[in-house]
């Protein structure tokens, strides 16, 4: 408790003293009560509840998580499975993030609606609660906002709140599981926060973890030679953290111009630019997760590489300006399957 | 304007509360939009912001010395202070600053962005600044093996660390020329390091471009004024939470102030609604006490038509409970659901007339007045359907008034009396026919006369009128013997009987007169009076009236202590004279007895014809046997002249029997059997001569004893036999009834007649045995001949005196009746008329009894006894049986006074049937027929016969009783 806090606090008291009939003092009690649970609400949240084993490696480890709500993640996944959030009841959220593949559809871009094409390669629905912001160029902050874009997308679902919300309040059963949990029938927030705490329970704890974490068989010398690559080349300046990325933006071409020489430009080339406007975020992208990597290719915001063999090389090529050796991006990629998780394998 | 007033004053009061009610949360609101509770948590999310802005700008220096390898921690960091900012934002929003945080959001907004540029440059001048100083050292090791130096890779190499760790912002622009001019002047190198070389370049390259954007971003991060703008806004934020809180201080008190007020109102409230409870349920149970003692009943429905309310009168009516009537429908009141009564209800219009309502299964007419209930009216506005409520009165009694009075009116048309209605002043209103017939007036001649001007005779006195309106002032009515005079001047006798008629005031409305013409009456009464109490023939006393004149003397006989006695003097061998010369001269010598017989006699002697041949003297005067004897030898000598019958001279004797009062017998019954004792024995003993009576003549007989005993077997040896005589419907002429006697079969003297048996059955006792058998056995014979198919509708039994005198005698007879099985109406009991002398109140309990049990009651020997008609007429009797001596004697009278018709007639006025017994001759059967006699019984159409033969009966008619 700090000095102001201990202040306040006494203040109240004697508030109380003074008008003990004042409601404003109750309810200051009741504030006065919730104050563990506030002191909770801003600490930050322990990664894992484990000692970190090795505290000096730029990767963390991350754990299932289990303090969702079991019912919301139920109800978020039947409406990421739902097509009905689609105009013409075709497509759903699991069209694009297919579950069963990496929580990618593996084409360069998707389709929508009526087989219209978008614009950029959908990235994996898997660990996307660890990313710091959403989408390539990040223009959305959390998971809740980013599942409505997609359905008001007009080339993936084409549709819109007023269009579903009807459809959904016809269907009894699913109007009684958001009564249940919500206290109401479904409505815009009730299905972003349920599809949400849906996608919060899609993270992939890998062999990669179990090694971070102490666990020394976890990862075979050709991947530990593959992680040690990856980490002197310095791929991992950018793919770090629990979620090995997703945590920055960064430039496509840092140390060569990667759409200098591209045929096909798109608007989605421009990136974050696209957000902000701001000269300096010309071609930058939110830095992709590479969990998982092994199962989402094809690879980066346009597709461009088809193998991740394909991917790490030109990553070398522009990011890092090297021409890495294949044997070293044969140890590199090694090293990525590592990073897939135990239940995609 | 006293409810008005009220009304107004409750407005008043409901508003009051009302707008206390609006104001007090009004203030709780205002008062508890603010509190320490908010401010703490805006403290705190302060605090929380600024320590994480604190870690951020920490974290930006350890990622930048590569301290910390991963951007995790600052990205939740940012993510949490965003996160918080916009709790912040809320709080401020609530204490009347939405812009107040608005520069430290700006400010954030500006770091954010510094933030990430931070990342994403930092991240590449690490990586950068690592393979620089890593390619530094490879070429540096591979020059020293090619031993080969160049000062100035050294010199330029060393300048770049120096540039990146000594933090010397040196023209990166110097810098960026001398590396391109070190890449030009190593053109010359082995291929192997020229790939380095190159990459080393690049990364000097990044580094030189990289660094001073990423120390600008860094200053800028770490100066940035987001923590102290947000400390402003947090002092703007107390400064507004203060004014607030002292806001919320005056609400408070204003609350307060006004809670206060509230609590009084309500206070004030309960207790007039208290007051007002305490009015309502007074009244109510006002209410309740007054509709339950109100005659009609009162139903009340609510709109749906269910009963809500009831009076006990309702419940009585309707023959249920109270609490039970409520919550019915209006339809299950009434039979089948329908009535007038309830379209009247649907369509709530006001209902005046009549219906009929259930009673449990019967049902009953009432008369309704009801009408819908409507709210109170308001501002002149017609008040909504609230029910409806209707009283209601049994009329049941009403409709059989009104019954009666058309029956009353039709009797009144129809009423052989006339009748006279007159107002109070005593002015004819209405008359009837018979006032027409009778007086000749027509109701439009007599309207407007009294009754006196109209019919007055002028034979009666004032005292006489004076008297009448006494009475009927005094009682009400008045009735009497009245003489008035008819429209064609002639007079007549009229029995009168006027009544007043008053409203339930005791108010005079009218006065009723009924009359009838009695003169005709009236002249036959008198007649039958003579005729009753006078021998016709001799104009002597007849049987009636000595009896009542000994009664009368022995009444005095007791009081004086003195006796009395009297004579029987029969004719010898009368009937011989009657047969051998004629009636004519029986009647001639008969008269001439009487003369002699009255010379003999003193003033105060009383001598009456009892019979054909037969006197009877009264002797007040003579006390002693002595006396008696003497005056009778006297007596008897008169006979000892010859009596001229028609010039031919004829001697007659005569027999005397003598008995005193009351040595031989102390009433008048019994007298009169002793002294008829005494005059068999006087005529057994030779004729011509006189006896007395002896006690020993009745009961020291041994002859006497040994019947006696042997009746008292009779019953159970089954010796007593039940003959029937029919009686026959003078109308029809078939048989109607019968009358039972009994008979004694007995084992040696053969079969006895009732007059041998009974007289000892009644002294013995053995009367109710043996009149019970009877009774049994006639009834059982009625039964089995209607079994049989016999129409024969009376069964007569006779009665004994001495068996009303038993105290189950009414019992006994009803059980008979019962286990017989004989109709009681088809049951007559025929009893002498002096079994009613003896306990006049309890022979008419008796007759009443029976009589209300449907048994008839007939008077036996009628005009033998000592009673009158008028006396009879007390009793409740249904038939009189005329006495065959009247019969006997029709033939000696002149048409017109017959007593016999005179018996009849009277029988007839005063509701009685008649019998006439003895019936011996077709001219007999005729003239009782001609009086109206109803039925006749005599040898001339059967004697009693045995049951068996009353199916031979000539007059029977043998036909089968309906099917029942």
């Amino acid at each position: 408790m700090s000095d102001g806090q201990r202040k306040n606090f006494r203040e109240m008291c004697f508030s109380f003293l003074r008008k003990p009939w004042s409601l404003a003092t109750l309810a200051s009690m009741g504030g006065l009560l919730g104050w563990p649970a506030l002191a909770e609400r801003f600490a930050l949240e322990p990664v894992s509840p484990y000692r970190l084993i090795r505290p000096d490696e730029p990767i963390l480890p991350i754990l299932k998580n289990k303090s969702l709500d079991s019912r919301k993640v139920a109800l978020g996944q039947a409406l990421f499975h739902d097509v009905r959030l689609s105009h013409d009841s075709t497509i759903s959220c699991a069209f694009c993030h297919d579950l069963k593949r990496g929580g990618v559809d593996r084409l360069p871009r998707s389709f929508g609606v009526g087989g219209q094409e978008g614009s950029i390669n959908s990235p994996t629905v898997y660990n996307a609660s660890l990313n710091f912001r959403q989408f390539w160029d990040g223009r959305a902050a959390t998971l809740e906002e980013q599942a409505a874009g997609p359905v008001h997308n007009p080339v993936e679902m084409a549709s819109s709140w007023e269009e579903v919300m009807p459809r959904l309040k016809n269907d009894v059963k699913l109007a009684s599981q958001f009564e249940a949990i919500y206290n109401e029938g479904p409505a815009p927030f009730a299905i972003q926060d349920a599809i949400a705490e849906f996608e919060r329970s899609l993270v992939t704890p890998s062999r990669m973890d179990r090694w971070l974490l102490g666990e020394d068989d976890a990862l075979n010398t050709q991947e530990l030679k593959g992680y040690t690559l990856f980490k002197q080349y310095g791929c991992v300046a950018c793919h770090q953290g629990a979620n090995v990325g997703g945590n920055m933006y960064q430039k496509f071409g840092i140390m060569r111009d990667y759409f200098e020489n591209r045929d096909k430009r798109s608007g989605a080339d421009m990136g974050r630019f696209n957000v902000t406007g701001r000269e300096e975020d010309r071609h930058v992208f939110k830095v992709p997760t590479l969990r998982n990597i092994t199962l989402t290719g094809p690879y980066f915001h346009d597709a461009s590489a088809k193998s991740l063999h394909e991917a790490v090389s030109q990553m070398g090529y522009y990011q890092l300006g090297v021409e890495l050796p294949n044997e070293d991006v044969q140890s590199i990629v090694i090293f990525l399957y590592a990073l897939t998780g135990d239940e995609l394998q | 304007m006293k409810t008005a007033l009220s009304s107004s004053r409750r407005w008043l009061g409901a508003a009051l509360l009302v707008l206390l009610g609006a104001a007090l949360v009004v203030l709780y609101v205002l008062s508890s939009r603010i509190g320490d509770g908010d401010r703490i948590q805006v403290e705190l999310n302060l605090r929380r912001i600024i320590t994480l802005d604190t870690d951020i700008n920490l974290d930006v220096l350890r990622l930048r010395n590569r301290q910390l390898r991963h951007y995790d921690t600052l990205a939740e960091n940012m993510r949490q202070i965003e996160a918080t900012q916009a709790d912040l934002q809320d709080a401020f929003v609530k204490v009347g600053l939405p812009y107040a945080l608005k520069r430290a959001q700006d400010e954030w907004q500006i770091k954010s962005v510094n933030l990430e540029d931070f990342k994403r440059q930092n991240s590449v001048l690490v990586n950068s600044q690592y393979h620089f100083i890593n390619l530094t050292g490879q070429i540096s090791q591979e020059l020293q093996k090619r031993q080969t130096n160049f000062p100035r890779f050294d010199a330029i190499s060393r300048e770049v660390l120096v540039f990146i760790n000594e933090q010397q912002m040196q023209s990166s622009e110097t810098l960026l020329a001398s590396l391109q001019k070190q890449e030009a002047e190593t053109a010359g190198w082995p291929a192997e390091l020229m790939v380095s070389k190159r990459l080393l370049s690049a990364h000097g390259q990044q580094i030189v471009n990289n660094h001073p954007a990423v120390r600008v971003l860094m200053r800028r991060i770490s100066n940035s004024e987001f923590p102290i703008l947000l400390e402003n806004a947090y002092q703007e934020y107390l400064e507004a939470y203060n004014y607030k809180l002292t806001q919320a201080e005056n609400y408070r008190q204003v609350m307060a102030l006004f809670a206060f007020l509230m609590i009084v109102v309500i206070a004030l409230g309960i207790r007039r609604l208290r007051q007002a409870a305490a009015d309502l349920a007074r009244n109510h149970a006002l209410l309740n006490n007054i509709t339950d003692h109100l005659g009609e009943g009162i139903l009340s429905f609510g709109p749906k038509g269910i009963l809500n309310f009831t009076n006990q009168r309702a419940a009585i009516l309707l023959g249920q409970d109270g609490e039970a009537l409520l919550g019915q429908t209006a339809q299950s009141l009434f039979p089948d659901g329908k009535s007038v009564f309830l379209t009247a209800l649907t369509d709530q219009r006001s209902f005046e007339g009549e219906g009929w309502l259930k009673r449990g299964e019967t049902t009953f007419p009432a008369f309704f007045l009801g009408g819908p209930l409507q709210t109170s009216k308001e501002n002149g506005k017609e008040g909504s359907s609230n029910g409806y409520v209707t009283s209601f009165r049994d009329i049941t009694a009403q409709r059989e008034a009104s019954a009666r009075l058309r029956l009353a009116s039709r009797v009144f048309d129809n009423l052989s009396e006339a009748m006279s209605v007159t107002d109070k002043k005593g002015v004819i209103e209405s008359v009837n026919a018979a006032f027409t017939t009778i007086t000749g007036y027509t109701e439009l001649e007599a309207r407007g006369y009294t009754p006196g001007q109209l019919l007055g005779s002028g034979q009666h006195d004032k005292a006489f009128y004076q008297d009448m309106w006494e009475t009927l002032l005094r009682e009400g009515k008045w009735q009497g013997e009245i003489t008035n005079r008819k429209k064609n001047g002639e007079t007549y006798d009229a029995w009168l009987s006027i009544t007043s008629l008053t409203d339930e005031n005791g108010d005079l409305l009218h006065y009723i007169a009924l009359f009838s013409d009695i003169s005709e009456r009236k002249r036959i009464e008198a007649r039958i009076h003579h005729l009753a109490y006078h021998d016709p023939l001799t104009k002597l006393a007849n049987r009636l009236q000595f009896i009542e004149r000994l009664e009368k003397h022995m009444h005095e006989s007791r009081r004086s202590s003195r006796p009395l006695t009297i004579m029987q003097l029969d004719l010898d061998r009368f009937k011989y004279i009657n047969d051998s010369l004629s009636h004519a001269a029986g009647d001639v010598l008969l008269k001439s007895v009487a003369q002699r017989l009255l010379r003999m006699l003193h003033e105060g002697d009383i001598l009456a014809r009892v019979g054909g041949d037969e006197f009877s003297l009264l002797l007040p005067d003579i006390r002693s046997q002595p006396d008696a004897e003497a005056l009778a030898k006297a007596l008897l000598h008169e006979f000892d002249i010859p009596f001229n019958l028609h010039g031919r001279e004829v001697f007659v004797s005569a027999s005397i029997g003598i008995a005193l009062y009351p040595v031989d017998g102390e009433d008048a019954e019994t007298l009169l059997k002793n002294v008829d004792t005494a005059l068999y024995k006087a005529k057994d003993s030779g004729r011509s001569t006189w006896r007395c009576f002896q006690e020993s003549d009745n009961d020291n007989s041994l002859d006497r004893l040994e019947l006696e005993t042997d009746l008292r077997h009779s019953v159970a040896q089954n010796e007593l036999r039940l003959y029937y005589q029919p009686q026959i419907d003078a109308r029809t002429g078939v048989v109607y009834g019968v009358e039972a006697l009994a008979r004694w079969q007995h084992p040696i003297r053969g079969l006895l007649p009732p007059n041998v048996f009974i007289p000892l059955a009644e002294a013995s006792g053995y009367i109710d045995t043996l009149g019970s058998w009877c009774l049994r056995t006639a009834c059982r014979q009625l039964v089995a001949w209607h079994q049989e198919g016999l129409d024969i509708h009376r069964m007569a039994v006779n009665v004994s005196s001495r068996q009303l005198s038993s105290p189950v005698f009414v019992e006994m007879v009803l059980n008979t009746v019962e286990e017989t099985g004989i109709p009681p109406e088809c049951l007559e009991l025929e009893l002498t008329e002096s079994s009613l002398v003896s306990n006049p109140d309890r022979v008419f309990g008796i007759f009443t009894q029976l009589r209300n049990h449907g048994i008839r009651i007939a008077i036996d020997d009628f005009g033998t006894g000592y009673s009158s008609l008028s006396y009879l007429s007390r009793y409740p009797v249904d038939v009189v049986k005329v006495d065959q001596s009247f019969v006997c004697n029709m033939g000696h009278e002149t048409k017109n006074r017959s007593v016999t018709q005179a018996i009849v007639l009277m029988a007839h006025a005063m509701g009685m049937e008649t019998v006439a017994e003895g019936v011996e001759t077709e001219e007999q059967s005729l003239r009782l027929k001609e009086f109206g006699c109803d039925l006749l019984q005599g040898y001339l159409y059967s004697r009693p016969v045995a049951p068996e033969q009353i199916l031979d009966l000539p007059y029977t008619e043998k036909r089968k009783m309906p099917a029942a």
